[in-house]
């Protein structure tokens, strides 16, 4: 089995993640609720964040140490405890957001916090979208070059390929599930490779395409830094899609070829963690550069956000896609219809992967 | 270019739109054959109606001032711009008239307002075929 120690790293990187995702956020946004500029470095403001930061590490960290004791002491194996580790995770962060939150729009009626006028100027530009352009998705062509190694591979060596294919593993990474050698369980990495690139350059589309927001009084300094934030974030998602990319190579090499389990094993595990560590670095990179979230009116009017915070609903804006309130990416305006489609057809995705997968 | 649209004034929000576009035609920064954004992304964009901005491109496409091809989108009139009509010389007529009689009621005399106008036409202006020479 994976040793304990790698158990305890994922786990702990997300506990970190859940725990400093304040600080992480765009710092116009506290628990869900805006907070004018002249009070984001305000020491009740800063010390919610570092509460909330602490009280979720040492509680998850506790809890998932009492859980694992007792998990293990009755003798359940570690498919049972990474469930429970991470319902644990999920119900601490649910319950401090709940308490910050109320906490935060407290505040927010003590000090009269308001978002900033919606109806008042708005300035545009009518190049912005040809010069956001500047991360060509032809980039993607990498990931293709991956996929196309890794099929012309495996049709090369087909004869090195064993007859059966381990296709599972339990929780003790042992192989529990075979599968005869076929057209389909050699190629079914690169199948779900392609729906995946396709979905990235999806993303990629919508992020070249979404509503420019600049500051009226600014607006050439705000244009410069809303096409450079857009490009890091066409970079950073390219760079993150690449990795997804090679690692289902990896797993499909290891599989063809009886590469060493072991390893292949070890880096699929890390590789989450390596990807939210990925992400928190990225986000303390553009909070370096003194970026405090975007401009959107969406983003700033705190009663458009609904359900805590978390989903945007506006029947006035005619904008499908809005900034996150997290400050990184974009969510679906849900009083778009378009918006519910798009929706669909993401959680479809995978669902019809898995069905094409199990009729093969 | 920028365009720049108030939520509050009273000046209806097509009128603004219409009325940015026209001077950056006139002020060189849109040029004949430029292509301006869709409908929708202008629309959405500025947080407004999409028929509001399509109001303000049919608007300018009866008047002459663009072209909206099915394929190319919404693009500047490259083949000319409209001459001045008698309908022109009416509105502008109307315009100005409104215009001086306030002037003159502040206190503003004919020497002062025509070097305002000037002003005003002298800065706007910097396309030579803007002036239907």
């Amino acid at each position: 089995m994976i040793s304990w120690f790698m158990l305890g790293v994922i786990n702990l990187v997300v506990i970190l993640a859940l725990a400093l995702h304040p600080y992480i956020a765009a710092k116009a946004v506290l628990f869900g609720v805006y907070v004018p500029e002249s009070d984001r470095s305000d020491p009740l403001v800063t010390g919610m964040r570092r509460r909330f930061a602490l009280s979720v590490f040492f509680a998850a960290v506790l809890g998932d140490a009492a859980a694992a004791r007792v998990v293990v002491a009755s003798g359940g194996s570690d498919e049972v405890l990474m469930p429970v580790l991470f319902a644990i995770q999920i119900l601490t962060v649910v319950i401090a957001y709940v308490r910050f939150r109320k906490a935060a729009l407290q505040l927010k009626k003590d000090r009269g916090w308001e978002s900033p006028a919606q109806a008042g100027k708005r300035v545009v530009n009518l190049q912005f979208h040809e010069r956001s352009k500047s991360f060509n998705s032809a980039w993607y062509a990498v990931h293709l070059l991956i996929v196309a190694v890794s099929v012309i591979g495996a049709i090369v060596m087909w004869d090195r390929i064993p007859e059966t294919l381990v296709t599972h593993y339990n929780g003790r990474w042992e192989a529990d599930g075979w599968s005869e050698k076929s057209t389909g369980s050699v190629f079914q990495f690169n199948f779900i490779q392609l729906g995946m690139i396709v979905l990235f350059l999806l993303i990629h589309a919508t992020v070249r395409h979404a509503k420019q927001v600049l500051d009226p009084a600014q607006p050439e300094k705000s244009m410069a830094r809303e096409i450079r934030f857009r490009k890091q974030n066409a970079v950073f998602l390219w760079a993150l899609s690449l990795m997804v990319v090679a690692l289902f190579s990896l797993i499909q090499g290891s599989i063809l070829y009886n590469w060493n389990h072991e390893t292949v094993i070890a880096i699929s595990i890390i590789f989450p963690a390596a990807v939210i560590l990925f992400l928190i670095l990225f986000m303390i990179y553009l909070s370096k550069q003194g970026w405090e979230g975007p401009n959107d009116p969406a983003f700033l009017e705190d009663n458009k956000w609904k359900a805590g915070g978390l989903f945007y609903y506006s029947k006035e804006d005619p904008a499908l896609l809005v900034p996150k309130r997290i400050g990184l990416g974009y969510t679906i305006n849900f009083a778009h219809p378009i918006g519910w489609v798009i929706l669909g057809v993401i959680l479809a995705a995978p669902l019809l992967i898995v069905i094409i997968s199990l009729a093969n | 270019m920028f365009i720049e649209i108030d939520m509050q004034s009273e000046i209806p929000l097509y009128t603004q739109l219409a009325d940015q576009l026209i001077e950056g035609i006139a002020s060189g920064q849109l040029k004949p054959g430029d292509p301006l954004p869709s409908v929708r992304s202008l629309g959405a964009d500025l947080g407004i109606n999409l028929h509001t901005v399509n109001k303000a491109y049919q608007t300018l496409k009866q008047e002459g001032f663009l072209d909206i091809h099915r394929k190319q989108g919404v693009i500047v009139r490259s083949g000319g711009m409209p001459p001045i009509t008698d309908e022109f010389l009416r509105r502008m007529g109307r315009q100005v008239k409104s215009l001086a009689a306030e002037a003159a009621i502040r206190g503003m005399n004919e020497e002062d307002f025509v070097r305002k106008c000037t002003e005003t036409y002298r800065s706007t202006i910097n396309f030579s075929g803007g002036d239907g020479s």
